[in-house]
């Protein structure tokens, strides 16, 4: 069973993800390494550990923050907001 | 809104540990429910793909059969649930957050089947964005079905490098290098222990061929020294080392990557078992901290087992066969029937694969030097960004605890709880003190193990 294109929005900009990606994997899938930057150095941050241990992936996804983007699974025209992710 | 849910036995984790102990206290007659973060089952042996019913490979088919038997049989699964905390003693209650909030569950026994993680060891340049555990490589694809972009470099060192070089191989991953840190000359000393493990050795042997046949570049007594880049990953740097890890001079080599896979190992998962009280021991090629117990699986807390990785890293094999003590054990304390050959071929089970588990240790020691070389500026807590130097300056002549450096340099306090750092700031204070890790205590672990909001504890009734 082949999957389907889910829509999705990174910082308000439609992209293109598939049903059974989490939110890390869409964004990888889009060319993104760097989803966010640190509070206290402002260094740029990606996908660690990958299995939602070790908290560097979270983003704000349809308004909820803190969302390990590694667990979550995408659903069509949710919202992921990355202000400092690279594009 | 609050819910509170009863069950005879509450698991944590739905990994290969967590589902087999399930399956055998359902069987046995038992209600139970299984707690699990992820949004399936599975842990990440058994990772399943987001997508229900998507691909799987052999592994995640395997998964997938156990999964709908536990179902079948009865087991209630909580997905996408985190433990918050323990809130209750006779019966055990715990405190778990989901997307509605928290609530609470109760049970007369806990089976903590909480797993294991990657272990990465710091080295310059760990936190570029690219660089990646191998575990998290395995998760993309297994879960994700997607596949890095470009340049991928995967390194490290032990058994579990072969299966995630497999998947990314299969997943058409534009592999610059595999560099593990140990030869296979080294293996060879164990080769007659080796032996006795046939069906292990018929595995080695068909990733050997798969391996081959792919031409897959696999690199042994190799191992990452940094990382560079700008903003990102853009380059690996390896060298040359012999089989402690010490570096062979002016034998690095700059590698241009995108991504670089890395991985030394285990750490066992041990915070849900610290927040009980179980009591634990320190060895450092078994996953670091891991739960003591009997024979039967019972931990040092009334009510409270252990099986799979949490008790010392192990695989699959250790996970089913010490689940299904576990689950038998629990069942049976409770009142319902088990069958006592079912214990006893579980017993026999667990010697055997834990006898195995105790020769890839030795096959893939842990190298203590990857810890010597931490530099002063190479960062240690990602989450509060603290760095080595940092860690050490407030390390004091009377120094005698991880907690009381936890609390001075900001090192484990952050959104991970020390899961990432905490091996780190025991082997520096260790080195710096000279008193061994086994001294210096386990990281005092406080509700919540996981993150919830304000508000979700202002809604919480209790």
């Amino acid at each position: 069973m082949d999957a389907r294109r889910v829509n999705i929005l990174i910082n308000g900009r439609p992209a293109m993800a598939l049903e059974g990606q989490s939110v890390a994997a869409a964004l990888v899938s889009n060319g993104m390494r760097a989803l966010r930057s640190t509070y206290r150095k402002g260094r740029s941050r990606g996908m660690f550990c990958g299995i939602g241990v070790c908290f560097d992936c979270v983003l704000t996804v349809d308004d909820r923050v803190s969302v390990r983007a590694c667990l979550e699974p995408v659903r069509e025209g949710m919202r992921i907001d990355a202000p400092e992710a690279d594009s | 809104m609050s819910v509170f849910a009863r069950a005879d036995i509450v698991v944590i984790g739905a990994g290969p540990g967590g589902l087999h102990a399930a399956l055998a206290a359902t069987r046995a007659g038992a209600r139970v429910i299984v707690i699990d973060e992820q949004s399936q089952p599975g842990g990440q042996y058994f990772k399943q793909p987001l997508l229900p019913y998507g691909k799987t490979d052999e592994t995640g088919g395997q998964g997938r059969a156990l999964i709908e038997e536990a179902r079948i049989a009865g087991v209630q699964f909580m997905l996408k649930t985190s433990v918050v905390g323990q809130v209750g003693t006779a019966p055990i209650t715990l405190a778990v957050r989901d997307k509605n909030g928290i609530s609470e569950v109760s049970a007369s026994s806990v089976i903590v089947a909480t797993g294991a993680y990657d272990r990465v060891i710091a080295f310059p340049g760990w936190d570029l964005p690219g660089v990646v555990t191998a575990g998290g490589a395995q998760s993309l694809a297994k879960a994700s079905s997607t596949a890095f972009r470009g340049r991928v470099v995967l390194a490290g060192s032990g058994p579990f490098l072969m299966p995630v070089a497999r998947t990314l191989v299969k997943a058409g991953t534009d592999l610059a290098g595999i560099f593990e840190l140990g030869r296979p000359t080294a293996w060879l000393k164990h080769a007659s222990r080796l032996l006795g493990h046939p069906g292990r050795l018929f595995e080695m042997a068909g990733y050997a061929a798969f391996f081959l046949r792919k031409r897959v570049p696999f690199h042994f007594g190799w191992r990452v020294v940094r990382a560079e880049g700008d903003g990102a990953l853009e380059r690996v740097v390896v060298a040359r080392c012999n089989n402690a890890g010490e570096v062979f001079a002016n034998t690095e080599k700059p590698i241009a990557a995108d991504v670089l896979c890395i991985g030394y190992g285990f750490v066992a998962s041990s915070q849900v078992s610290a927040h009980f009280g179980c009591r634990h021991r320190f060895d450092r090629n078994a996953g670091g901290w891991i739960v003591e117990h009997d024979d039967m699986m019972r931990t040092s807390v009334p009510g409270v087992f252990v099986a799979g990785e949490a008790a010392g890293i192990g695989g699959m094999e250790c996970a089913r066969a010490e689940g299904r003590i576990a689950g038998l054990t629990a069942a049976g304390d409770l009142g319902f029937r088990i069958a006592p050959s079912d214990l006893r071929d579980a017993k026999g089970a667990r010697k055997r694969h834990r006898r195995f588990a105790a020769l890839v240790r030795d096959v893939f020691p842990l190298r203590e030097r990857l810890y010597d070389e931490i530099g002063g500026e190479v960062l240690i807590c990602r989450c509060e960004e603290v760095s080595a130097a940092d860690v050490l300056a407030v390390c004091e002549p009377w120094t005698r605890d991880v907690n009381t450096v936890k609390a001075a340099s900001r090192c484990g306090l952050g959104r991970c709880q020390a899961r990432i750092c905490g091996h780190h700031l025991a082997e520096l204070i260790s080195r710096k003190t000279a008193l061994p890790v086994e001294e210096l205590g386990l990281p005092s672990v406080r509700m919540p193990l996981q993150p919830v909001t304000a508000g979700e504890i202002a809604n919480w009734p209790r």
